[in-house]
């Protein structure tokens, strides 16, 4: 096990520029200052990131068995219940591009399923990926070319809290008049509905299980086709549908989590084959926010490592991909395996799927009745690290903000793989 | 120091001029190594007579890391069930064929007798995944070149009529940012014009935001890039990529360049006609013979093969227009960054189809056309002409005319007729092959301790066996080694070093940065601080090697 060194950060230190890991539009303009073991957040903070950086350190101690144990014996207890699963499952992978590439060579040396906690949201996407593909664009081209941007069914309650300031009303875009003449609409439930003091969004009212419809009529309508609706959304989609046949540069805006888990892809479908449609003669683009936690870096990596994204599994004597059985609540639930490696680096609100009754490694955040629990720091707060942003093309490269004694979830993953 | 004795084979090694003669070599992981004066110091001796011995293969344009690549991988589950590895082939699982797995490449480039790498077309705002997909790409040395000329920081200052220092200072920035080699420019303008709706966009045809002119976007790279001393000159992939009648424009891109050192990359997909009942023919004879009067001018080839395969591209504009022809019907277009774009399009080329097999045929009447092999390339633009795995029967094409001319009579019988492949007799030697794939992408690239034997050069090492088959020969190599290390035994992988990443860093005006600071903070959505890629990341706490290659201006 390397030993962790205590980074050399004085006492009182403000970071400018900093990037913050907890949500995937990967932000990097806070200013971050650390005082007597406290890290504050000075400028650009939203709910979630000053949560997340003010949250203090997890204690440096692994237990096993719930009791105090040293690193390297919490390792070498983790790498026998790994040894001893026939089909153990690498879940949560709630980690950086190092975490994920280790997760994947342990997963590799135990014949392990490996998952992601959102890979049922970012499923969505790749089946129409892979079905079909897309044309989407990025958040520079977003902030700067964009003249219409339409939100489906987008919340951003809870995340994507910057949305607004840095891509929709930045003070400053490459071409003004598009800035200036750019309208905003929402696809969803009023009450969901994003308000901007800067930009009046106007909304199309509808449930989130009639955005698949709602698209289709708008595709409908800008193909001069007939479209049957009730009469206010029929006069909002045609509102909406003359807005888009004026605009240079439309973009449609979907979060894969956000949308109905059951017709998710549907809609997402809609999305591209309008955005299709509005290629041929002039441009547009789709654009979606998604991949929290790590779950991007997770897709990409994977992908780039094994050639699939989630999930895959190396139980057999090739690499299966199978992103619908290798889902780990339902492997959780019908004991399909056997051990639990859950990693979450990114904060509390990602535990392991109930049910989870067999031998569990919790690495980073706890997880209740874990036979074994190593503490692990967050990319970008305690250690260094590297995420991928939403759109899948840039990536940053995150620096600690604090001195702590963690690990890192990559270091944790080694150690464990090299008491195997 | 370990050294290790090769006795007696025959050794191809262009760059020292030695064609064919039998030698002693020395390796070590110091590079390669004169005899040593105490026997002792040999630690193990090996007989290699009767086998051709070279220098590691270096593939200089090959799209295996960044961006498009992994969306490629992510969009073609069914290409890869094709070719999963099993466990016990390679010291890990992945997969292979049109959009390998980072691991699956390595091991299979170093199967094949390749340890250097280069990634022709990374984005600045993409550099970091493409440099840790490249990291994770074991065994084989790496390098990239940054995608200028779409960005819109580019052409406002050529909209403004900027400095050329200025420019100079950005291709350099641009170099240390992205922790590149080399320098390409993509569709010029012309990614950027797809933004604005324009769907093509000639040499001189104004991009209608900026006003500037593919021509004008040349020059100032190819200026810029020559004015920092690279060893690598501006890397080109034209305007009109895959247009019937592009030929014409590849030869005005030639003339444009006025005696400016460039290298035409995939050449093949832009040397097309319009003669002919279908309104498609090849352009190869007359742009053959422009780049053989041109000296300045090199060129790699871009061939094509028959098979599934994917396209991956910067060019969104050519790769949008592409989509129409998508085997399987899916494909992948981004606008990225006010950067560049990319387009991702799976493509099968058929044997029967007269267009695809007109593009083979242009393809090898290029390679059989241009004289001189130190301007040309052994490419096939992996994947977009097919994958690199295809490299071994592509040798056997050049080298073996009864073969060449067997498989042109399997093709669609209206290519074949269209060609005139079938009458250029001439037959690469060994000496040529070990040209075109090592010592020629060596010199272009600056790698001055890559691509060659002599004393001192790193110890990459390649042994074939002497098999007149040279597909055969080529595909499985007895030995191959990576800085002295034993790596690949008759196509078995045995080591996995992690290669080293290769780039320049010519000195400029700091001036820049601010600039370029103030450019980021006012219309990007990362600071320009965060997008460069450090040392420290390709260094990745002692398991990367950074190599950093002298520049005439400073380093």
């Amino acid at each position: 096990m390397p030993e962790k060194s205590i980074t050399d950060i004085p006492q009182d230190t403000t970071h400018r520029d900093v990037v913050c890991p907890f949500c995937a539009l990967l932000c990097d303009d806070l200013v971050v200052r650390t005082r007597d073991g406290r890290t504050q957040i000075l400028e650009n903070a939203c709910p979630r990131s000053a949560a997340g950086f003010e949250r203090a350190p997890l204690a440096v101690q692994p237990t096993v068995a719930g009791r105090a144990a040293s690193l390297e014996d919490a390792a070498k207890r983790a790498a026998q219940i790994l040894a001893r699963s026939k089909r153990p499952l690498i879940g949560g992978l709630g980690t950086d591009v190092d975490g994920v590439r280790e997760a994947l060579a342990l997963a590799e040396r135990c014949g392990g399923i490996v998952d992601h906690m959102h890979a049922n949201a970012m499923a969505n996407n790749v089946r129409v990926l892979q079905s079909r593909g897309w044309i989407t664009t990025t958040l520079s081209e977003l902030r700067n070319r964009a003249d219409l941007v339409v939100l489906v069914g987008v919340s951003f309650a809870d995340r994507y809290q910057h949305f607004f300031r840095r891509f929709i009303d930045p003070t400053t875009t490459l071409d003004g008049a598009r800035r200036s003449n750019r309208r905003v609409y929402f696809m969803g439930p009023q009450k969901a509905a994003p308000t901007s003091d800067a930009v009046p969004v106007e909304t199309l009212n509808c449930r989130p299980d009639q955005l698949d419809a709602m698209l289709g009529a708008l595709r409908a309508t800008l193909a001069g086709r007939p479209v049957h609706l009730r009469g206010v959304q029929q006069k909002q989609v045609a509102a909406l549908a003359a807005a888009i046949r004026l605009a240079r540069y439309p973009v449609f805006v979907w979060a894969p989590g956000q949308l109905d888990r059951q017709n998710g892809d549907v809609a997402i479908g809609q999305i591209c084959g309008l955005v299709d449609a509005l290629n041929v003669d002039g441009r547009a683009a789709g654009l979606f926010l998604g991949g929290d936690d790590g779950g991007q870096s997770a897709m990409s990596a994977c992908a780039w490592l094994t050639g699939f994204p989630l999930r895959i599994s190396y139980g057999g004597e090739t690499i299966a991909y199978d992103p619908i059985n290798f889902r780990s609540d339902r492997l959780l639930a019908t004991n399909a395996v056997d051990a639990l490696l859950w990693i979450s680096s990114f904060g509390v609100s990602a535990p392991p799927p109930a049910g989870a009754t067999i031998p569990t490694i919790a690495i980073g955040w706890p997880v209740d009745g874990a036979a074994v629990h190593i503490p692990a720091g967050t990319p970008g707060v305690d250690h260094a690290g590297r995420l991928v942003r939403t759109d899948t093309v840039v990536s940053l490269h995150l620096k600690p903000v604090r001195a702590t004694a963690l690990p890192s979830a990559a270091d944790v993953l080694r150690a464990i793989a090299a008491a195997l | 120091m370990s050294i290790i004795e090769l006795r007696g084979g025959t050794v191809y090694d262009p760059a020292n001029g030695v064609d064919g003669e039998r030698r002693d070599l020395y390796l070590s992981s110091e590079g390669i190594v004169a005899k040593p004066d105490d026997p002792k110091r040999v630690t193990e001796s090996i007989d290699v007579s009767g086998c051709v011995v070279m220098a590691g293969a270096i593939d200089i344009h090959t799209h295996i890391g960044g961006g498009k690549v992994t969306i490629a991988r992510m969009m073609l589950p069914e290409d890869h069930l094709r070719d999963l590895t099993t466990r016990g082939q390679h010291p890990r699982l992945g997969c292979g064929h049109a959009a390998p797995s980072t691991l699956t490449t390595g091991y299979r480039y170093a199967e094949l007798g390749y340890t250097a790498c280069f990634e022709p077309a990374m984005l600045p705002a993409n550099a970091r995944q493409a440099h840790m997909e490249m990291a994770d790409t074991p065994i084989v040395d790496k390098g990239a070149y940054a995608l200028l000329g779409n960005d819109d920081f580019l052409l406002r200052m050529l909209a403004k009529k900027a400095d050329k220092a200025l420019i100079r200072d950005y291709v350099a920035w641009t170099l240390k940012a992205t922790q590149a080699l080399a320098i390409k420019v993509v569709n010029p303008g012309g990614i950027n014009a797809f933004k604005f709706n324009q769907r093509k966009l000639d040499l001189d045809e104004e991009n209608s935001a900026y006003g500037v002119t593919p021509r004008e976007i040349l020059i100032a790279l190819a200026e810029g890039i020559q004015a920092l001393g690279l060893s690598h000159p501006l890397h080109i992939h034209g305007c009109n990529l895959g247009v019937p009648g592009n030929a014409e424009t590849t030869l005005a891109t030639i003339a444009a360049l006025d005696g400016r050192p460039a290298h035409l990359t995939h050449i093949q997909f832009h040397s097309y006609g319009t003669e002919g009942d279908k309104h498609f023919s090849s352009g190869a004879a007359a742009i053959a013979e422009l780049v053989n009067a041109h000296r300045n001018i090199s060129v790699d080839v871009g061939q094509v093969m028959f098979g599934q395969t994917v396209t991956e591209s910067g060019d969104s504009m050519r790769q949008y227009a592409g989509s129409a022809f998508a085997d399987p019907k899916k494909r992948v277009v981004m606008d990225i960054e006010c950067d560049a774009g990319c387009g991702v399009v799976p493509f099968k080329y058929k044997d029967q189809n007269f267009v695809n097999a007109l593009q083979w045929t242009i393809g090898l009447e290029m390679f059989l056309s241009v004289r001189d092999p130190w301007r040309i390339f052994l490419t096939t633009d992996h994947p977009n002409g097919a994958p690199f795995t295809s490299y071994p029967h592509l040798i056997k094409l050049l080298m073996d005319r009864s073969f060449r001319n067997d498989m042109l009579g399997t093709i669609s019988k209206d290519a074949a007729a269209a060609t005139t492949l079938g009458s250029l007799d001439r037959e690469y030697s060994l000496y040529e092959i070990a040209i075109m794939t090592r010592a020629g992408p060596a010199k272009t690239l600056g790698l001055t301790r890559l691509g060659q034997l002599g004393i001192g050069a790193r110890a990459d090492v390649v042994v074939y066996n002497d098999d007149p088959d040279r597909e055969r020969m080529f595909g499985k190599p007895r030995l191959v080694y990576k800085d002295g290390a034993l790596v690949a035994k008759d196509g078995k992988i045995v080591a996995v070093p992690r290669g080293a990443t290769h780039v320049v860093r010519p000195d400029y005006d700091p001036g820049i940065e601010k600039q370029l600071d103030q450019y980021f903070d006012r219309y990007m959505t990362v600071k320009c601080a965060n997008l460069m890629v450090g040392d420290d990341e390709i260094a990745d706490g002692g398991r990367g090697e950074l190599v950093i290659h002298e520049t005439a201006r400073g380093a």
